[in-house]
């Protein structure tokens, strides 16, 4: 049975989390962004990102600035803000209960 | 080979195709619409429109000079179509109006104007579409039809619906409005269908002026009263010509009685006498109906038919013309011939209908002579007109009577006998009449009766007996229907004037008869009399009778 849609809908949930993991290391611009989820496989159609990061940003968890280029357009470098941070860091405490709970799981099946 | 075009693209320069930019046009511009409902929506589309030049630097750096069709549907793809986005976990954003339904196979259905195919405003297309249908040139035709019973009511109607449906202007919009699913292949099928249509939009040279707005659009819908107009027109003679093919064609097919008594029996029984002829009436008919019925067709699927861009530039095939002008010589070669044969063949039949052992009578009077028991055994040298008319003496009215006149105007003295027939028994019997002579001659009166070789003959003229009215008084003329049928005592002092003003005689003659049989009595002229200074030329009798006087036995 082909499961392509429960991955899809596992992966979504993790969408936001992970752009915010991203950002925390260092600001990105959207191709970046994109570039590393479409790696992870996280996002199929790079149009998902950007309602998502306008949300993100409305919602007061990200800041943008622009910056020139060398090669092609100016490109809008998004950041996470201090209430990003925070927000962040709920999230890796809830990933981590996840992860354990999971992995308990996980072993009583394989047991 | 392809327009090229150059586009600036935040301060970079792109070569793209001429139809890469359409596509990618109209996709932003779906972006644009798509997004305009979600607070922040400009600037995600702005982000998308970044990101799509991001892919054009990228085309650029790998050593792409021009970018193609095939580039921008790529980029397309990847970056996804206004549904395959969308906040997968906001639930509380109520600025945005849900998407359409994204999964495939459910097709949601809205009632937008269908600005491809419109005539005014395409609400009626727009209409169709949202029923289902496919082709709305019926739709509209039914729609005018109810305009016109309506009296204009319907036509407000259509003002306000168009005021308030909107037109489908993006792909999206188009795809509701057909109601085909909205998913990333449908769209970018519609989008393509649209790049294409407004690339024809474009060429057509009406749609270069800048003049556009309320001015043309008025003109056009003058334009399109007036070719209404026409079309009516032409329906209604179609109708018309309709109408004479199925008369003619009911007077060709054998029904034998069945049509008796309705309006169709006249038709039938009118064309008794078109024999031979009704085929090619028949042919004419058609041919006028097609006449007609043609340019009618072309011009309602001229008016009316959808603009499909692929068939637009086909017009009404030659064939179709050539066939009509064809159709049209045919006509005007049956209908002068028609006319001739039909009213030759009438002529005849009303020639064969009105002759019996060769005199040949006219229009109905063999009938008339039957109904008034004559019987017409001799007529030459005489007009063929022996019922006539008069002023009855006896009141105000008109008569019929038994008219007879030399022909050449009553130059040449007329042969004839017409004989009255009754069976009598022994007794005394009268004839009587009233007549009138007009050149004051005379004319014979023969008596036959039963049992006696020898035929009675008396001379009838105005020196005949006491021929006059006037002659008679009330208590004999009481006696004598000729004179008094329906007159009353007091009146007959007046009607003996008016006879006598009228030039009115009367005669009676009376006859025993011996043996019963049948007695005849002649009012003749033979050609020994006509050699006679005496015979006339004109004249009238009227009220012919035989009366039975008395049944005493007569010695």
């Amino acid at each position: 049975m082909n499961t392509d849609n429960q991955k899809m809908q596992m992966r979504k949930g993790m969408l936001e989390y992970c752009v915010l993991l991203l950002l925390s290391r260092q600001p990105y611009y959207a191709s970046d962004i994109i570039g590393e989820l479409k790696q992870a496989r996280l996002i199929v159609v790079e149009g998902t990102l950007y309602p998502l990061l306008t949300r993100l940003k409305k919602d007061g968890l990200l800041s943008y600035e622009w910056r020139e280029s060398t090669q092609g357009p100016p490109r809008k470098y998004y950041a996470l803000t201090d209430e990003g941070r925070m927000v962040l860091t709920d999230l890796d405490a809830a990933w981590n209960e996840l992860a354990e709970t999971v992995g308990l799981l996980k072993s009583a099946r394989e047991a | 080979m392809k327009k090229n075009i150059t586009i600036n693209l935040f301060g970079q320069l792109y070569h793209i195709d001429e139809d890469a930019f359409e596509l990618l046009d109209k996709y932003q511009k779906n972006m644009q619409s798509y997004f305009s409902r979600q607070e922040g929506g400009d600037e995600i589309a702005d982000d998308i429109a970044h990101r799509v030049a991001e892919h054009f630097s990228e085309l650029t750096q790998q050593g792409v000079s021009a970018i193609t069709i095939e580039h921008v549907q790529h980029i397309i793809e990847q970056i996804g179509n206004p549904e395959d986005l969308g906040d997968t976990t906001d639930a509380t954003d109520d600025s945005t109006t849900p998407p359409p339904s994204p999964a495939m196979g459910t097709a949601q259905k809205k009632l937008y104007r269908d600005g491809d195919d419109k005539m005014l405003g395409g609400v009626i297309s727009g209409l169709c579409r949202y029923f289902g249908g496919n082709d709305s040139l019926p739709w509209r035709v039914l729609f005018l039809m109810a305009c016109i019973f309506s009296y204009s009511g319907l036509f407000w109607v259509y003002l306000v619906m168009w005021a308030l449906i909107p037109e489908a202007k993006t792909a999206e919009e188009r795809l509701l409005m057909k109601g085909t699913p909205v998913n990333a292949s449908t769209l970018n099928q519609e989008i393509m269908t649209g790049i294409r249509k407004a690339r024809n939009e474009i060429i057509k040279p009406e749609n270069r002026s800048a003049m556009r707005g309320c001015v043309t659009g008025l003109l056009n819908v003058l334009i399109l009263l007036l070719k209404l107009l026409f079309v009516l027109l032409l329906v209604s003679c179609t109708v018309a010509a309709l109408f004479f093919v199925i008369a003619s064609a009911m007077t060709v097919i054998p029904s034998g009685d069945t049509f008796a008594g309705g309006p169709f029996g006249d038709i039938a029984e009118a064309s008794k006498g078109l024999d031979g002829v009704k085929w090619l009436i028949l042919a004419t008919c058609i041919c006028m109906l097609l006449v007609v019925a043609i340019p009618a067709f072309i011009t309602i699927r001229g008016l009316f038919g959808r603009k499909n861009p692929e068939t637009e530039g086909k017009k009404t095939s030659k064939t179709l013309w050539f066939a009509w002008a064809g159709i049209l010589l045919a006509f005007f070669v049956l209908l002068p011939l028609s006319i001739v044969k039909s009213t030759q063949t009438l002529a005849n039949y009303e020639d064969k209908r009105n002759t019996r052992d060769g005199i040949t009578l006219y229009y109905d009077n063999w009938e008339w002579l039957d109904n008034n028991n004559l019987k017409l055994v001799q007529l030459q040298q005489a007009e063929n007109r022996v019922k006539g008319y008069d002023d009855d003496p006896r009141s105000d009215r008109n008569m019929k009577l038994l008219r007879i006149k030399g022909l050449d105007n009553g130059d040449l003295l007329p042969i004839y006998q017409f004989d009255r027939e009754a069976d009598v028994e022994p007794g005394l019997y009268r004839v009587e009449m009233l007549y009138r002579i007009f050149d004051n001659k005379s004319a014979l009166v023969r008596v036959t009766v039963p049992g006696s070789e020898k035929a009675l003959t008396d001379t009838l003229s105005y020196e005949s007996k006491r021929n006059k009215f006037s002659d008679y008084s009330w208590e004999e003329a009481a006696n004598r229907p000729a004179l008094s049928k329906k007159v009353e005592k007091e009146d007959w002092t007046a009607v003996q004037a008016n006879a006598d003003s009228l030039d009115w005689h009367y005669y009676s003659y009376d006859f025993a008869v011996k043996q019963p049989g049948k007695a005849v009595v002649s009012l003749l002229q033979d050609a020994d009399f006509c050699q006679s200074p005496k015979a006339s030329s004109h004249l009238n009798f009227a009220n012919i009778r035989i009366l039975k006087i008395s049944s005493d036995k007569v010695k």
